[in-house]
């Protein structure tokens, strides 16, 4: 009896074991057939100028230098509306308040804009930031509907990260005379740092890739920006417009591998950054 | 020499409607080690954190009665209670270093004041380390992560972090709970060093331990103080019965 059992559980242990092991490597593979579908339509046309010369007839000719300027703009207002924004309501949800039916509020209504499909995003930012408050197609309204959107992902992540603080190392901060803003200053938010960190860089992938919300309030020029209100063109608005219109499918290819490059790159270097020194 | 640096008089604590602490008198001498025993939630841990207003952060919770420390009301509505805390130190039953350097451990209560002399800072920090026996061993370790140190080493640095920024007590919440036995030896050396200069009140549950180390005991039961004297007397004469079936062992 006793044998059939442990035989049963061998079993059952090895088929958990390889269908965990399945899963994870098809995920891999996805990923890894994307990116080399990718590499193997864009690589052909991708070389430093194309990085450094600015689009030449509609964009079938010259490289991206004054979209991936403005991509990057945009992504980094974006961030910088959003992330003080987003942590300051995880502080303040987990560390200003008790739980009650006004926390639940907030966070029902942040998973629900977590939900919302970014072109509503769009729409929203195109009345209310274009038109109402008269910003124009420009890189800030863009910055700010963007900001919107990644708001739930960020304010979800980081207040994980906080709530994951032991609450024994707070207890030490006032047992050294801290007061509340120096314990979440000085122990929380540095404790917390390689989770919130996680937030931002998932909410940076969204940032730079996302298309539908871009169009609506960043709109589509091609110039190199000289401001936040200068209208402007992200790279991945620029491959759609490049392969739905039929421009050219080659520099579509080659945009998208070099827009995948530049969010590994980019999530690489925040990762080394930050994410190294506070991960303990 | 001996003045009292804690007085508590009809002092009453309350989590909610319960009450832990009843009609607690206590008068506790400057430089001495005097340690609170007594069964599982006898209320001797909340006699500690009431100390130090540590209490504070529970919520729903209000004291009654006096209770001065270094002459102090500390329950005055304009007492500063981070300004009580830099001046009553707190160690906790489990080493909780941050998860930091060994020196940023050291330096965050001058961080928190402001402080940025970074003479002054290695200045406390070499001194704290020194006071607890640990500057030979951490002197050129001071950039390695406190969690990774030994549980002996890491309490050791804890105590070092609380009297770095230089506290008149140092109450200590079961220092030892968690450590073998050739480290509680450690810990117990240090604590009868450190009372040349601080005044320290140790809740613990080993009676050996407060026999060992301290001067003067408090046996608590129920929320009450029971007995308070030198623990000579506590613990071979006793005037109440409890006392000694406690120290005895007939319950607990």
């Amino acid at each position: 009896m006793e044998q059939e059992f442990q035989r049963s559980n061998t079993f059952w242990n090895r088929v958990g074991t390889r269908l965990c092991m399945t899963t994870t490597y098809s995920v891999a593979g996805i990923l890894a057939a994307i990116l080399f579908y990718l590499a193997w339509k864009g690589i052909g046309r991708l070389s430093i100028g194309f990085f450094l010369d600015s689009p030449i007839d509609l964009g079938r000719e010259g490289g991206v230098f004054p979209i991936l300027v403005s991509t990057l703009l945009l992504a980094a207002v974006a961030l910088a509306i959003a992330v003080p924004l987003g942590v300051g309501t995880a502080v303040y949800l987990t560390e200003y308040t008790k739980e009650s039916w006004v926390t639940m509020l907030i966070r029902f209504g942040a998973e629900c804009l977590a939900g919302i499909p970014s072109i509503i995003f769009g729409l929203f930012g195109f009345i209310l930031f274009v038109v109402t408050l008269g910003m124009g197609w420009s890189i800030l309204s863009g910055a700010l509907t963007l900001a919107c959107m990644v708001l739930p992902t960020i304010i979800r992540t980081s207040e994980e990260a906080i709530k994951a603080v032991p609450a024994s190392i707070r207890q030490v901060g006032f047992s050294l005379g801290a007061t509340k803003s120096q314990v979440i200053w000085h122990i929380v938010l540095p404790q917390s740092r390689s989770g919130i960190i996680t937030g931002i860089i998932l909410a940076l992938g969204r940032v730079m890739g996302e298309t539908a919300c871009v169009i609506f309030t960043t709109g589509i020029s091609m110039e190199m920006p000289s401001s936040l209100f200068d209208s402007a063109r992200s790279m991945a608005v620029h491959f759609y417009i490049l392969a739905r219109e039929g421009i050219s499918m080659d520099m579509a290819n080659t945009t998208a591998l070099a827009l995948v490059f530049m969010i590994l790159l980019v999530n690489l270097g925040a990762t080394i950054l930050f994410g190294r020194r506070y991960s303990r | 020499m001996n003045a009292g640096v804690v007085e508590a008089k009809s002092l009453n604590f309350y989590y909610g409607t319960f009450q832990a602490l009843k009609e607690i008198n206590l008068d506790i001498g400057a430089n001495r080690v005097t340690a609170l025993i007594g069964p599982s939630g006898c209320g001797k841990s909340t006699l500690l954190r009431v100390l130090n207003r540590m209490s504070d952060l529970v919520p729903e919770t209000r004291a009654t009665g006096l209770l001065k420390v270094l002459g102090r009301d500390i329950f005055d509505p304009g007492y500063d209670v981070n300004d009580l805390r830099r001046k009553v130190g707190m160690v906790f039953q489990h080493p909780n270093p941050f998860p930091d350097s060994v020196y940023e451990n050291l330096v965050f209560g001058f961080r928190i004041a402001g402080v940025r002399d970074r003479e002054v800072l290695w200045q406390a920090v070499e001194e704290s380390l020194r006071a607890v026996d640990l500057w030979k061993d951490l002197a050129d370790r001071l950039d390695e992560n406190a969690v990774g140190l030994s549980p002996d080493f890491q309490q050791r640095l804890c105590i070092a972090r609380a009297i770095a920024i230089k506290p008149k007590i140092i109450l200590m919440d079961e220092p030892c709970s968690s450590l073998d036995p050739i480290a509680t030896e450690k810990i117990e050396e240090l604590i009868f060093r450190l009372k040349e200069n601080y005044t320290i009140v140790i809740v613990t549950h080993s009676m050996h331990q407060a026999a060992r180390i301290s001067e003067m005991t408090g046996f608590m039961l129920l929320g009450e103080l029971i007995e308070f004297d030198s623990t000579k007397k506590i613990f071979r004469n006793p005037c109440e019965q409890r006392t000694e079936d406690y120290i005895t062992g007939k319950f607990g």
